[in-house]
């Protein structure tokens, strides 16, 4: 017979004894995942990881089903931010002072040159791994169902990208800088502006006065460093949060279909969910011989805790390790800004190329016009996209039309950028890059 | 598995990211000062083992000057003194000041200190060091003293390069004496990234292959390299590349850095020149306010008269009559004023103001009492101390008022009332002024000079035309080139690149290459890095002023008139930038120095056009003829303008002769120094060849073939007399203009008889005058690409004549006419036309033609009608008309009769026809059928390609300066036989009916030119 009685308080000798679990436990509010249980604990006690569920579908470490864009998009936004602040305790916002500062990095102050680096490497690869990321959910239809309203979170993404690159660009405050921004700054204000009123609006919200100088550093300073970063941090916690709550990464359906509410017990463990659960299966037999399902239960499911984790983690450091790589070479830094010697063509940073080469066409339509309808049309293709099939599966047949359609767009989009980028000579003329180039 | 693969590729990853964040670690904690400041205390610490003392204390650190900027913006910073820790030290300069007996220190003659050996110089004792252990055979040793003398990575005895005292400049007596260098910093004077802390980014792109290059295509910068070549030969002639494109200002080598130096220290002249300018300044402002105070007086006088005869008026006549005569006399004035018609009134505008003001006042009183008094009040408060009695003793009946202004002012100069203009100390300070100028001009080649290379460089800016193109701001006005003012705040290398090739960044560019030797681009160079509008030497006031009066048109000495003078304008040319570009023999010396047959040796030996080794060469093996043949160096000459140019701008000549550059350094460095001789061949080549360089036309001959007035026409618009020259027009006064004519005419005539006397003694001999004449621009070898025509600068290029389709499509005739009267706008002269009077042509027609066949004799196939193509001349059209069986309209049917003797009238072998006169068709056959007919004809065969695409020597045929250039029968020819060398075929055969044909289309062509010529008006007679 039970005999109830209260919990023995320990002596002073058991409790310093204890001392150091009690600590670790204060902390930590689970123990050592060495076990399903703790395996479960550790995803939903801790604050960092308790975005990811428990298990999640072994597709969501194959490497062919993602190939981690979207977490190397995060890893570089993290680099970024990382990088970002370190930058920042070392930087004036100062016309006069912003470039003589870049002089300092280049030599002076410890590690500067790295961390400039990797921070303006890593900004160029997010631009082109947010464009991968679309690319791929796109292709694998994961935007379909409920998933709809975070393809629309995804391009808002994609804009704050862009424009936190599109503000960084000026802060070195070198030809380079001037020149691009002067340009991104021109085709905006192709936009039209307030009818009567002698500045277009949109390039004076954007540089604060009618030439890019000490206004425009400041804002764009502000918008690099405090607001663009906010709001994304933000939209990326609700694009995480969205992807749990719709179950996971897109997938197929499994072949075969267990019913997902129940829930597996193996039986080197203990009951993970609580007692109740209609038991579906009773023990037929005894196999002798390794299991053909080791790493997942039967749903195809894996314990968060180490295999996602860890598919995370290692595409984290192969982030960072190819970053760093990339920092060997020099972030580009030119004269000082210089208002009076345009160079010949001054060009925008290469992800705008695209639009600069349109803008070559038609200063309106190719600045104003087609980007925003390209932005309107990007977040209404889930609404339009009325196909239900081909969620979570590369290029399904009956999306024939929709992939042919994206990847046109893409190619002619990527086509563009190359144009503007490597066949653009003096007065936005046609050059051939292996021919004789001089560069005013 | 999977499981497996991705715990050791997250392994493997974070091992590769540890290490990768090491290299960053290590680059950071390993950085090159340190190196360098390591070397430095191993160095003081052998010093100190050596001399038994302690080695001074050193913190091993980043080092940086600071100067504050004074209107609170970035700091100055240079940390050059990071690695140059030893700027100071004394026992690291290998030479210490030379002291006498009492420890004073030795002046030498400049009042510089003499230098000596260093016998405490550190680098000599680890050398010393180095031969002991040598001789011990202590190897290890050895290597690692040797290794202190490079920073690994970097080029052999680097750190011995950087640990080093600063030169003493001048007459310093210990480093940094009159430039404290806490207060200069370093990059001020030597320019360079004074944040950067490695060589790369602080000294920035300086030497070849020390730096990343810009993947451009680069030309070669000079004909020829040796080893001989100097320092600066090597110095920013890439562009740099992706990591230093940042760095604008790389440090300043060798005399490069006078340019900073420039910015504070003027020479002598200038200082002089700037004093002289503001005393011009003071004196013009004393002069202004003498012309105020005399305009003061002149209005007192004229009020005090216009008063007196107003009085006076009054009086005779009464306040109402006089007011009344006032305000016609003012009505009528306005009155004519307004109808510019009518004939003036007898008033001035100053006057009718005055009587005006005074008809105001005196409306203000009632009676003649009144007016009266309000007069001589007014006349009391102008000279209160002349009294009214002896103003009113002045009063007699006058017509006006200012006739008594000259009694007036007799009145008030004799008892000293009119205040003094002080205008005649202006002249004093005027004339002190123009002396120190004066005395200026005297010193601009004074040794005293700070800026030598600077001196020079502007000298050769003038020398070299420059200025005629490019603006410097307050200094010259041309407007073809880019200005030039702020040219100091480029890139050195750029600036290089414009020197050296122009086209390189601008493939449009019309600025020739001048093939400057190093010597010269480094002079050249230098003052262009100076020109940054940073002179501190003058107040900011002084510069606005001498800018504004250089804005409206202060005349420079090279614009002011000139006497017509012989030595005067060969002075002109070769100073003031003709030579730069055109050839002129007329710099012999007084009494000839070569016997005819040395002469002739000396024109076998050394030939006008020789590379710079082929020069050495020559010299080398024909020393000691050079020694007995050559008797005067350049330096005895006794021609008065070389003599001259040597003394007062001894850049000017060897700037032309960069093979003699070459010639005498690579002499120098030869076992056998024979450079000495490089002064004699160059006189002799002067006297023989003339005098500089070949980029246009050689003028030998030029002032007996083109008319005075062509030349002037010529020289005031270059580009009115030939349509595609890239001749600048000179910023000189017409007397000049007309000095350089008369230059020309003089030296062309003696040109001409001298070269006749020659031709005499030995027959005319064509070839020799192909090699005199023509050579020049179509080559020695006929292809095109003479001396001249290298430069690429004559439009259009010289033709090749050992192209026989070329040869063919002209022919005999027409080549003999274009030799005499020369090809209207292109290069090409009128070799057989003189202007002068008493003076033979150039060439006579009998010379013309034997140098016509010649020409043609010596190319295969030119006069023949290869492989059945036709052949233009009088007796093919006869059969090629009677074998077709054609007939023309309007042509005698007779078939005995030349059909082409009707169309085309004989030719006249008379010069200075113009083309019109022959060669071309008979009116008659300008119908206007054969017109339509030949539009039609030219919209099927010409038109695709004359038309519609328009590129290259196409549009020639739109060309109306072109096409009046052409006779009928040329263009006939060159339909028929086609111009094989440009792609045009012949449409000898496409044409259905040949030549008649081809003469429709002529006259098609011919009536549109007509109808173009009138519509607009310049093309017609636009040439002639």
């Amino acid at each position: 017979m039970a005999v109830l009685r209260g919990t023995r308080k320990e002596s002073w000798l058991e409790y310093l004894e204890n001392l150091p679990a009690t600590l670790m436990r204060s902390i930590f509010r689970h123990n050592y995942p060495s076990n399903d249980v703790d395996r479960s604990e550790i995803v939903f006690k801790n604050f960092f990881l308790h975005f990811h569920p428990v298990k999640a579908h072994e597709d969501s470490i194959t490497f062919f089903r993602t190939m981690g864009l979207g977490t190397i998009t995060t890893s570089l936004f993290l680099i970024l931010t990382l990088t970002g602040v370190i930058l920042m305790f070392f930087y004036i916002p100062a016309e006069d002072r912003a470039y003589t500062i870049m002089l300092d990095w280049q030599d002076t102050t410890p590690f500067a040159m790295m961390f400039r680096n990797m921070h303006r490497w890593s900004a160029h690869m997010m631009v082109l791994f947010v464009f991968l990321h679309m690319s791929r959910v796109f292709y694998t239809g994961s935007y379909k169902g409920e998933r709809r309203f975070n393809w629309v979170v995804g391009c808002i993404l994609m804009v704050l990208t862009l424009l936190l690159s599109f503000t960084g660009y000026l802060l070195p405050w070198d030809q380079l800088a001037f020149w691009a921004i002067t340009v991104g700054s021109e085709i905006a204000g192709y936009a039209p502006g307030i009818p009567g009123m002698e500045h277009n609006i949109n390039r004076l919200m954007m540089i604060a006065s009618t030439t890019v100088g000490q206004d425009a550093l400041i804002r764009f300073y502000v918008l690099h460093v405090a607001v663009l970063p906010l709001v994304a941090g933000t939209l990326i916690g609700l694009h995480f949060w969205r992807i749990r709550k719709d179950g996971g990464l897109a997938r197929e359906p499994d072949p075969i279909r267990p019913d997902p509410i129940r829930v597996v017990q193996r039986s080197d463990t203990k009951e993970v969910f609580a007692p109740g659960v209609k038991r579906t299966y009773g023990l037929m037999e005894l196999v002798r011989g390794t299991s053909p399902t080791v790493d997942s239960g039967p749903n195809n499911t894996i314990f968060t805790w180490p295999h996602l984790l860890r598919a995370e983690l290692l595409i984290f450091v192969v982030t960072l390790a190819f970053i760093l790589l990339l920092s060997f070479i020099q972030a580009p830094l030119e004269e000082t800004a210089n208002p009076a010697k345009p160079p010949n063509p001054s060009k925008a940073p290469w992800y705008f190329l695209g639009l600069q080469e349109m803008v070559s066409y038609s200063a309106f339509w190719g600045g104003v016009g087609i980007p925003a309808l390209i932005v309107l049309g990007l977040v209404v293709v889930p609404y339009i996209d009325r196909n239900p099939k081909g969620s979570g599966v590369w290029y399904h047949r009956s999306r024939y039309m929709a992939v042919f359609l994206y990847t046109s767009f893409m190619v002619s989009q990527a086509i563009l950028v190359v144009i503007g980028t490597f066949f653009r000579g003096p007065n936005w003329g046609w050059i051939f890059p292996w021919l004789d180039y001089a560069r005013h | 598995m999977r499981a497996t693969v991705y715990q050791v590729l997250l392994l493997a990853s974070m091992a590769l990211v540890t290490a990768l964040l090491g290299v960053f670690a290590y680059r950071e904690f390993f950085p090159e000062y340190a190196t360098i400041q390591n070397r430095y205390v191993e160095l003081e610490e052998i010093r100190a083992e050596a001399n038994h003392t302690t080695a001074p204390h050193f913190s091993k650190d980043k080092k940086q000057i600071v100067i504050p900027d004074p209107d609170r913006g970035p700091e100055h910073i240079d940390r050059c003194v990071s690695c140059h820790v030893a700027m100071k030290l004394e026992h690291f300069s290998p030479t210490r000041l030379a002291r006498d007996i009492n420890g004073e220190i030795r002046l030498d003659s400049a009042g510089n200190p003499i230098k000596e050996a260093n016998p405490d110089y550190v680098w000599d004792l680890v050398d010393a060091k180095i031969a002991e252990y040598k001789a011990a055979g202590k190897e290890s040793e050895v290597a690692a003293l040797e290794a202190l003398k490079t920073v690994p990575g970097r080029e052999e005895g680097s750190a011995k390069l950087a640990l080093q005292m600063h030169p003493l400049i001048g007459a310093e007596e210990r480093p940094f004496q009159y430039h404290p260098m806490e207060t200069f910093a370093c990059s001020t004077c030597h320019s360079g990234n004074g944040r950067g802390l490695t060589t790369e980014r602080a000294h920035g792109p300086v030497y070849d292959g020390e730096y990343e290059v810009d993947d451009e295509h680069h030309k070669v910068n000079q004909a020829e390299v040796d080893s001989s070549d100097p320092k600066f030969a090597k110095v920013l002639n890439h562009k740099p590349g992706h990591d230093l494109l940042f760095q604008t200002t790389p440090i300043l080598t060798g005399k490069l850095i006078e340019a900073r130096c420039y910015d504070c220290h003027k020479n002598m002249a200038e200082s002089i020149q700037n004093a002289g300018k503001n005393l011009a300044q003071t004196a013009e402002v004393e002069i202004k306010k003498a012309e105020r105070i005399e305009k003061g007086n002149q209005r007192n006088i004229n009020a005090i008269a216009a008063s007196l005869w107003l009085s006076e008026k009054v009086k005779s006549q009464g306040l109402d009559a006089t007011l009344k005569y006032l305000n016609s006399q003012i009505a009528a004035y306005s009155a004519a004023g307004l109808e510019a018609a009518q004939p003036k009134s007898q008033w001035t505008e100053a006057e009718i103001h005055m009587l005006a003001s005074h008809a105001a006042m005196l409306s203000t009183v009632k009676t003649d009492s009144e007016a009266t008094k309000l007069l001589e009040v007014q006349r009391a408060a102008l000279y209160p101390a002349v009294k009214a009695e002896k103003f009113a003793a002045l009063l007699k009946a006058t017509d006006t008022p200012w006739e008594l202004s000259a009694s007036v002012r007799a009145l008030l100069e004799s008892s000293k009332q009119l205040a003094m203009p002080t205008a005649p100390f202006a002249d004093k300070i005027y004339e002190n002024a123009n002396s120190m100028i004066k005395v200026a001009s005297g010193l601009a080649t004074g040794s005293e000079d700070l800026c030598p290379t600077i001196t020079s460089g502007e000298s050769l800016y003038f020398s070299q035309a420059c200025y005629a193109c490019h603006t410097i701001q307050d200094l010259s006005k041309g407007k073809i080139g880019p200005e030039l003012t702020l040219i100091g705040n480029a890139y050195p290398w750029w600036i290089k690149q414009s020197l050296m090739w122009p086209q390189a960044k601008l493939p449009s560019s019309q600025m020739p290459t001048f093939n400057f030797d190093h010597v010269e681009v480094e002079k050249i160079m230098t003052f262009l890095m100076a020109q940054r509008q940073k002179d501190q030497t003058m107040g900011a006031m002084q510069k606005t002023r001498s800018q504004s009066a250089w804005l409206a048109g202060g005349k420079k000495p090279w614009e002011e008139a000139v006497s017509v003078d012989l030595d005067n304008a060969l002075y002109s040319f070769a100073t003031e930038g003709c030579a730069a570009c055109h050839k002129l023999d007329a710099f012999e010396e007084s009494k000839p120095t070569m016997t005819a047959a040395e002469l002739a040796w000396f024109r076998k030996t050394f030939p006008e056009e020789l590379k710079g080794s082929e020069l050495a060469a020559a010299i080398t093996a024909n020393a000691d003829a050079v020694r007995k043949n050559l008797r005067v160096s350049l330096a005895d000459t006794s021609n008065k303008v070389l003599a001259d140019l040597l003394g007062s701008s001894p850049d000017t000549i060897p700037s032309f002769y960069t093979a003699f550059h070459f010639a005498e350094r690579k002499l120098k460095s030869q076992k056998e120094d024979l450079s000495g001789l490089v002064s004699y061949v160059l006189l002799a080549h002067i006297n023989e060849y003339g005098l500089g360089r070949d980029i246009g036309p050689r003028l030998h001959t030029s002032g007996v073939y083109r008319s005075e007035a062509w030349l002037m026409q010529h020289f005031r618009a270059p580009t009115s007399t030939s349509p595609k020259s890239i001749m600048p027009p000179m910023p000189f006064d017409d007397s000049k203009f007309v000095s350089l004519t008369k230059a020309l005419q003089h030296f062309g005539a003696s040109n001409t008889k001298t070269q006749r006397e020659e031709r005499s003694l030995s027959d005319f001999k064509p070839e020799v005058a192909y090699d005199n004449y023509c050579a020049s621009c179509h080559g020695k070898d006929r292809m095109g690409m003479g001396p001249v025509a290298q430069a690429k600068m004559l439009y259009p290029l010289p033709k090749d004549l050992t192209n026989s389709l070329f040869l063919q499509g002209l022919g005999k005739e027409q080549a003999i006419h274009s030799i005499t009267n020369g090809v209207v706008g292109t290069p090409m002269p009128p070799w057989g036309v003189s202007e002068l009077e008493g003076v033979m042509p150039v060439l006579t027609q009998a010379e013309i033609k034997a140098l016509v066949d010649w020409l043609f004799a010596s190319v295969s196939a030119a006069d023949t009608a290869a492989d059945g193509k036709w052949l233009y001349n009088k007796d093919n059209t006869e059969e090629d008309f009677s074998k077709e069986g054609l007939t023309l309209p309007g042509m005698p049917t007779a078939k005995k009769e030349s059909p082409l003797g009707a169309v085309m009238p004989a030719f006249a072998p008379v010069i200075r026809q113009t083309p019109y006169e022959y060669g071309m068709l008979k009116a008659a056959y300008k119908t206007k059928e054969q017109v339509d007919a030949g539009k039609k004809l030219y919209n099927q065969s010409c038109a695709g390609c004359h038309e519609y695409a328009s590129y290259g020597n196409l549009v020639h045929i739109k060309d109306a300066t072109w096409m009046k250039s052409m006779t009928d029968e040329a263009l006939a020819s060159i339909i028929l036989t086609g111009k094989m060398p440009k792609g045009m075929p012949s449409f000898k055969n496409s044409l259905q009916n040949g030549e008649s044909d081809a003469i429709k289309i002529i006259a098609y062509l011919r009536s549109r030119l007509n109808k173009e010529g009138s519509e607009k008006g310049s093309l017609e007679g636009s040439h002639v």
